[in-house]
């Protein structure tokens, strides 16, 4: 039998046999929102106990309390920040199995070539062809693609559970972190509100009175200006109104006086509320990532089962709301 | 006037402060309390008789606000062994697929090199003019081509 016949022979049975369907997906768009996942757990558990520890240190007592139970969650997170990093390493790994193809293409390609420089120096019919070498190289390429969908079924299959489960707890984590962050947060606003307290008080009062002034130097006017009341009457409105426009001139003064405070005062609650914001929007970024992390794997799973391409829109998506609120709040 | 804003701010007061009165209220109500009291107190004045309603809003804001740093830290506490647990086994299964990938990597690349090995033996060979030398590379390379393809196409579940 000719060598050739035989390697082609070889080589469609073993590729009929290879081509019953294996693709392997693209799990790049994974493993970046993964990292940017992770990025985000390290960031609200640093921000969460940054958060209580300012609130455990406020100007008129220290709450030694609160301070340990800051201690003791840093501690716990970094259980979380380990959990987040395995989730990196894990969705790094499958990234790998499914660019590993690349190297082993180029051995194939390889192979090839010094194959079909083998057929030219073979004389005669029934050589080994450079259609044979060809052939075999499909042959590589095909074996590869299904060997490493078969890995990552397998790796998939297997992590399945795992990933589920600490998705699952991240997750409660996470929403937990939110009202630990809600009622320490609104500590902040106490001390500010405090130390404007009398300020603002005497603002108020002046605006108040600045406003009762108007509507009375109003009514006067109206008297003053009202041609079917008696001459004495309007003129003792006018003089009255004269002096209430001294009156409100004065006020307005005082009010003048409170506005560079008053701004400060706004300018520091208005920093406060954009960062309490901020960090609250990037803990429900985090909790949507957890979720439509999960939700990816799953459907990677079936994906890979099922040879077709999985959905990862919902996880790229969440992944950009994340980097924008961790970002947000860096800027802040 | 005065009694009438006292008044008043009690009965904000009750109303805040009522959701606490639930028997099954979460950390999260809880912690709409505390910033429903925060925003409460902002504009209190601190003297005479509303002292005492700032000093009473202030103990159930500190009072809510360690119950929920407590309830929330403990839950992540008592989450932590199933987590490390998880981690623990994730880890290892990351280990073993990188482990089995560079192995079947090594094994690839060192078939390879035979059947390179082989094809380079049969040209020489050819060029000496001995087929039947040729031909014993020849088979020797068809060998190792197909063990290599059935190592890169293991049955699923092989080798896990």
């Amino acid at each position: 039998m000719s060598k050739s016949r035989h390697v082609r022979g070889v080589a469609l049975t073993v590729l009929a046999l290879l081509l019953t369907g294996c693709a392997v997906p693209d799990v790049q768009p994974f493993a970046d929102a993964t990292v940017e996942l992770g990025g985000a757990v390290r960031q609200v558990g640093e921000e969460v106990t940054a958060t209580m520890r300012q609130a455990a240190e406020m100007p008129t007592e220290t709450d030694t309390e609160l301070a340990a139970e800051a201690d003791r969650l840093e501690g716990l997170w970094s259980d979380r920040n380990r959990a987040m990093d395995m989730l990196i390493a894990y969705a790094d790994s499958l990234a790998n199995i499914a660019q590993s193809g690349q190297s082993a293409r180029a051995q194939a390609e390889a192979l090839t070539a010094s194959i079909s420089s083998l057929a030219s120096y073979l004389p005669g019919p029934g050589q080994l062809s450079k259609e044979a070498a060809t052939i075999m190289n499909l042959v590589f390429q095909t074996a590869e693609e299904v060997r490493r969908a078969h890995d990552l079924a397998g790796a998939i299959d297997r992590a399945h559970p795992m990933v589920e489960g600490i998705a699952g707890i991240l997750r409660d984590d996470l929403a937990g972190m939110r009202s630990l962050y809600r009622v320490n947060a609104a500590e902040l606003f106490v001390p500010l509100d405090d130390a404007y307290l009398g300020h603002r008080a005497y603002r108020e009062t002046l605006l108040q009175q600045r406003a009762s002034l108007r509507t009375d130097y109003i009514r006067l006017r109206g008297v003053a200006e009202d041609a079917q009341r008696p001459d004495s009457e309007r003129e003792a409105a006018a003089a009255g109104a004269n002096l209430l426009l001294v009156d409100i001139q004065q006020c307005e003064e005082h009010a003048r006086l409170t506005e560079e405070p008053e701004q400060a005062y706004q300018t520091a609650r208005t920093a406060l509320s954009r960062r309490r914001v901020a960090v609250l929007e990037m803990i429900d970024g985090a909790i949507a990532g957890i979720t439509a992390l999960e939700q990816s794997h799953r459907d990677l799973r079936d994906a890979v089962r099922h040879n077709r391409r999985p959905n990862v829109r919902l996880i790229v998506l969440r992944a950009m709301e994340i980097r924008q609120a961790v970002q947000a709040l860096r800027d802040q | 006037m005065f009694y009438d804003d006292m008044r008043r701010a009690l009965a904000d007061l009750d109303e805040i402060l009522r959701p606490l009165e639930a028997p099954a209220i979460d950390d999260a109500a809880r912690a709409t309390v505390v910033e429903r009291l925060v925003e409460f107190r902002r504009n209190l004045p601190q003297e005479g008789p509303w002292l005492e309603i700032v000093q009473t809003v202030d103990l159930v804001r500190r009072e809510l606000r360690l119950k929920v740093t407590k309830n929330v830290v403990d839950r992540i506490e008592a989450r932590t062994d199933a987590l490390r647990r998880l981690v623990d086994a994730l880890e290892k299964e990351v280990v073993q697929t990188e482990q089995k990938r560079s192995l079947l990597d090594k094994e690839t690349t060192g078939r390879l090199f035979e059947g390179f090995q082989a094809a380079v033996s049969a040209r020489d060979a050819v060029r000496a003019g001995d087929a039947d030398e040729a031909a014993v590379h020849i088979d020797s390379l068809i060998a190792t081509l197909q063990t290599l393809i059935s190592r890169l196409n293991p049955q699923p579940g092989a080798g896990d």
